[in-house]
């Protein structure tokens, strides 16, 4: 009886899978954090940020910012009307990407932002003057007709939430087809505040898939590790 | 259309819509006689004009799944999932749910007459993309790119892109004005605007890419090169991103306009990024229609232009892009050398080449002081 032999296409894909399995690192599971630090204008905050970031996106090696909060310059931007914002650090993280085919199922972006309140009689340092000058940024930043080109629904809720004993507002927005956006922001004088922006960027071609529950969880972890002086 | 005139209908031939190559079929099992067989047996379906044409201009991905679903109406034509039109006798509609196509259809008289092909609005939105052009802008307090809410119907932006596979709509936009705005960085990229070459997945992407590299011309590529010409139309300057797949679907578009037009697109500009198309065959194909090219910015352990393109300079791209095959799937950034705007400045590619010249001149030293 003669035995069948095994196809060269299989064992090409055989030793594909299997260099690509052992050139992947072991670690990646658990991926690792770098501690990033923050001094604005005196005030130090620190967070903790997974380096497993996006391999397609271009991701941010810079661990230490010192930034002046009162320099009026570094509000102002070439891509924007905007004076009020200034970026400071921009990451990405994938989730669910397979093995061979198919890309990212889901793309979370945080986006790091110092902010000036638009109105400069606000005390940011009070509790609920920052949640109404939050509410007002927004609205200035997305006005109506930007809301209307872009596809911006209003936040539903603003609020205050503590995480880790730091006190943050917080709200959220859906924009274009759903994608969801999350805020929180945390005064850093009577009229900065750093503001914290985390977007799902859905890439599941309609596939359920959990790459959302996983971005959360790194949206918690994030967030928890915030510490400020 | 809803009505039920059917003059014009043609025969519903499965194996036209569903014809692949002989592996994609063999891997896909995609191209049976069974549905033609089961058209011979039960109902016999005609096509509107429309359907067909509409049908001609899908994936093939999408054109496999569709049939299949159509073939299946010839044996039951009314399965479970169809529903009925209100106010119309025998007109029903079923949802294609890998695709979200709705196909709305007739049956009179023993045969299903196929009266429309549209997308199910319900499912836009959930990966279920067509094609189309969509204008991008910097928005919001870091200036990120958002999505103008709805497609447009040409390109009113001086800069434009087209992304490679695996990227729906949402990740395209922000991918593209990475690459966008690192590659013309100069230009202060605020706004451009998106061709969206859709996804269905890694091995049909990748089955679509193979027919661009072979001049079988895409459905896609077909739309990119009504485009093109559209934007010679206009009259203003166009500088195209093109990303991975999105190369080959641009020189091929150019192709199949020169082809059927032999007209120049001269408003268009175009800078490849790690594309999938052949420098040498490219170059020809832009000159016959006179398209500038702004620069192929390949990293030189990308297999994606270095093998799959043929574009490796030397032995060392060859070699480092075969090593690089099996890190463009690692999630890991830095041995990945696909997809990022490569900046040239890469420490393993500095320190390869580094590594290969001290060679080179270890061997010439020992070569020169051999005797003559």
């Amino acid at each position: 009886m003669l035995k069948k032999k095994p196809s060269s296409t299989a064992f090409f894909i055989a030793l594909f899978v299997f260099l690509t399995t052992i050139i992947m690192e072991p670690g990646m599971a658990t991926p690792k954090s770098a501690l990033i630090k923050l001094d604005l204008s005196g005030q130090a905050i620190s967070f903790s940020s997974p380096v497993n970031y996006s391999k397609d996106f271009p991701w941010p090696s810079e661990k230490e910012y010192r930034i002046n909060i009162h320099d009026k310059d570094i509000y102002k931007s070439a891509y924007t009307e905007l004076e009020n914002a200034y970026s400071i650090r921009q990451s990405y993280w994938d989730y669910g990407r397979g093995i061979i085919f198919g890309g990212a199922k889901g793309t979370l972006s945080m986006t790091m932002v110092l902010y000036r309140t638009f109105d400069k009689n606000t005390d940011a340092k009070n509790s609920s003057e920052f949640i109404t000058a939050l509410q007002t940024d927004f609205e200035k930043t997305y006005d109506k007709q930007a809301r209307e080109e872009f596809g911006i629904e209003l936040p539903e809720h603003y609020q205050t939430t503590a995480i880790s004993n730091l006190d943050w507002g917080h709200y959220e927005y859906l924009m274009g087809r759903g994608e969801r956006h999350v805020v929180y922001a945390i005064p850093v004088s009577e009229q900065h505040y750093l503001m914290i922006t985390f977007n799902f960027i859905n890439n599941s071609h309609g596939e359920k898939n959990d790459w959302k529950d996983q971005a959360q969880a790194t949206v918690d972890f994030i967030m928890s590790s915030f510490k400020m002086n | 259309m809803t009505g039920t005139a059917t003059q014009g209908f043609t025969n519903f031939n499965p194996s036209w819509y569903q014809r692949l190559s002989n592996n994609a079929a063999r891997v896909r099992n995609t191209v049976t006689n069974l549905d033609i067989a089961a058209i011979k047996a039960g109902h016999k379906i005609k096509i509107s004009p429309n359907s067909h044409l509409f049908l001609e201009k899908l994936s093939p991905y999408q054109r496999v799944q569709i049939t299949r679903k159509i073939a299946s109406l010839s044996p039951t034509p009314r399965p479970n999932d169809a529903s009925s039109q209100k106010n119309a006798d025998n007109i029903y509609s079923v949802v294609e749910i890998n695709t979200g196509f709705a196909i709305s259809y007739k049956v009179q008289a023993g045969t299903v007459y196929i009266l429309e092909i549209v997308p199910n609005p319900k499912l836009m939105g959930a990966g279920k993309e067509l094609p189309a052009l969509y204008v991008v802008k910097r928005a919001g307090p870091a200036g990120q790119w958002a999505l103008v809410n709805k497609p447009v119907e040409s390109i009113n932006t001086a800069h434009a892109a087209i992304n490679g596979q695996s990227n729906d709509l949402d990740r395209s936009r922000n991918l593209m004005g990475v690459h966008l705005s690192t590659m013309f960085k100069q230009d202060v990229v605020k706004e451009f605007t998106l061709f969206h070459n859709p996804t269905d997945g890694g091995f049909w992407d990748t089955y679509e890419s193979s027919l661009d590299k072979k001049q079988q011309t895409t459905a896609v590529s077909k739309q990119f090169s009504k485009v093109l010409a559209d934007v010679q139309a206009k009259g203003n300057p166009v500088k195209w991103l093109a990303h991975s797949q999105g190369g080959l679907i641009f020189t091929e578009g150019a192709r199949f306009h020169w082809e059927n037009n032999h007209t120049e697109l001269t408003n268009n500009s175009v800078q490849f990024n790690a594309g999938a198309n052949n420098e040498a065959i490219t170059k020809g194909i832009l000159k016959d229609v006179k398209i500038d090219i702004l620069g192929f910015n390949n990293h030189p352990f990308d297999p994606v232009p270095n093998l799959i393109g043929g574009n490796a300079k030397d032995w060392v791209s060859k070699l480092g892009s075969t090593i690089g095959l099996f890190f463009i799937f690692t999630d890991n950034p830095n041995k990945s050398p696909h997809t990022l705007p490569y900046t040239g400045n890469s420490s393993v590619v500095n320190g390869v080449y580094d590594v290969r010249n001290k060679s080179a001149l270890v061997v010439q030293s020992i070569v020169n002081s051999l005797p003559k």
